[in-house]
């Protein structure tokens, strides 16, 4: 377990199994815990509620932020409207987090972000059309943001989590892709520790293997 | 040392084949030159765009050197228009044996002063105009010899400073791509990803301009940039029936770029 002592920890989600199990190993390892949903996709709203909020701490060491994106259904079966509410919801909604989520942390005098995304941004996946798209672009969006970090010297590190599927209880090893919500919890709380503060611009695979073979 | 078209246009035949290419007219443009070529090669072309002058020019062109071609005016985010644009195919030719989704934009904005309409911007343009043009154009496609080759960037595959809303976007189609490579085996349509570095086009010219391009190249490790004939030659096989257990993949045109 990370040592989180006197860390302070926002998680941008709605409650879902994952994201409770998130904040309570961050918790366990010690941290100040704060979770928080931004649905609406406007700039207005991420300013208000995160950069600018008057209720926020005023340092946040840590965003964790949780994004998986519905699949969409197979190309040529999934219809605009639905893939584009894919791509709001998860990609656009991302990059909302890192914009307002990056100033935040600079103005704490860095830290660490991290985007809890799907492992079909590394590969493709039938039948996941919106998915494949949004987590591919959420990688690439991950690589960019962390470069801009390092590039203006900001004590920022960004970092994602490409999970596979969050199914409770414990798993055999290996290649089933399937992982526990307390696997990726326990990733994520090591990207926010100070082990790992020379890693930026990783994209991890928390999958049991699916990736790997 | 680059290819020409002609040698882009003998790299296979595609006698026969009916090919929709998209943001095709710009002047020596990946999408303009990827059509000459194909329409050299053998293949009728639908030249498509936003601009009817520029389209006329393009299939002017292609008459010039033997080819056959007509323009279709298709604005690749509105769904009305691939409506439109894949029914008068259909009416003209009944089938499409090979699309192109060429269509795209860039830009380099630093994360905290780029503004959320200019990601939507790129996302439309950059993944739905692409995830459109897969969904209308699957139905008039039948195997064999049916692909869709879409037009990435080594910027789909790597981050950078600036990054954040055109890297993830060309990410974002890279994503697609791989999805329909696996969709497309119903109906036995290949996907194939086309990952160009540093080409000296009219887009490359407006985003970076030659000094930052020149720059770019020199630190390829061939130290020289392609021009959009060395895409197409990509192009022309990739989307020929002599590729035709190539699927899937990220074919990347850069210079040895993505070997660093």
């Amino acid at each position: 377990m990370a040592d989180l002592t006197g860390k302070t920890c926002l998680i941008l989600s709605a409650e879902t199994i994952l994201s409770r199990s998130v904040h309570d190993n961050l918790v366990a390892s010690g941290a100040n815990v704060y979770m928080l949903d931004i649905p609406e996709a406007t700039e207005p709203a991420w300013d208000s509620a995160l950069l600018n909020s008057q209720q926020r701490p005023a340092k946040i060491d840590a965003i964790v932020n949780v994004s998986i994106p519905d699949s969409g259904g197979a190309v040529g079966d999934v219809a605009l409207p639905e893939f584009r509410r894919v791509i709001e919801t998860s990609y656009i909604r991302t990059w909302l987090a890192l914009k307002y989520g990056i100033q935040t942390l600079r103005s704490s005098g860095g830290g660490s972000f991290i985007t809890i995304t799907s492992v079909d941004g590394a590969t493709g996946a039938p039948a996941a059309a919106a998915r494949c798209a949004a987590s591919h672009g959420i990688t690439l969006m991950t690589k960019s943001a962390a470069l801009e970090c390092a590039d203006k010297k900001d004590n920022v590190r960004v970092n994602a989590l490409l999970v596979g599927d969050i199914i409770p209880g414990e798993h055999e090893a290996y290649a089933s892709g399937h992982v526990s919500p307390e696997d990726v919890a326990e990733a994520a709380a090591h990207l926010v520790s100070d082990a790992a503060v020379y890693i930026t611009g990783l994209i991890m695979p928390v999958d049991n293997g699916r990736v790997g073979y | 040392m680059n290819a020409t078209v002609e040698q882009a246009a003998r790299v296979a035949s595609l006698a026969g084949k009916i090919v929709l290419v998209t943001g095709a007219t710009s002047t020596f443009g990946i999408g303009r030159v990827s059509a000459l070529a194909m329409a050299m090669a053998g293949a009728y072309v639908y030249v498509t765009g936003r601009k009817s002058d520029s389209g006329a020019e393009t299939v002017a062109e292609i008459e010039a050197a033997g080819g056959k071609a007509s323009f279709l005016k298709l604005d690749v985010t509105l769904e009305s228009d691939w409506i439109e644009a894949m029914a008068a195919v259909r009416e003209q030719s009944g089938r499409l044996d090979i699309l192109v989704n060429n269509a795209g934009n860039a830009f380099y904005v630093p994360i905290e002063e780029m503004p959320l309409e200019s990601v939507w911007y790129l996302a439309h343009l950059n993944i739905e105009g692409a995830f459109l043009g897969h969904t209308y154009a699957w139905p008039l496609m039948k195997d064999p010899g049916a692909v869709v080759v879409d037009i990435n960037s080594v910027a789909g595959q790597r981050g950078s400073v600036g990054g954040t809303s055109y890297r993830s976007s060309k990410g974002g189609l890279l994503g697609l791509s791989r999805a329909a490579a696996i969709d497309g085996r119903r109906q036995g349509i290949r996907v194939v990803s086309v990952h160009p570095g540093g080409t000296w086009t009219p887009g490359m010219e407006r985003v970076r301009g030659r000094e930052a391009y020149e720059q770019g190249v020199r630190n390829t490790p061939l130290g020289r940039g392609a021009e959009s004939a060395d895409i197409a030659a990509a192009v022309v096989y990739l989307a020929s029936d002599a590729a035709q257990h190539v699927n899937g993949i990220e074919y990347n045109i850069d210079g040895g770029e993505s070997a660093r």
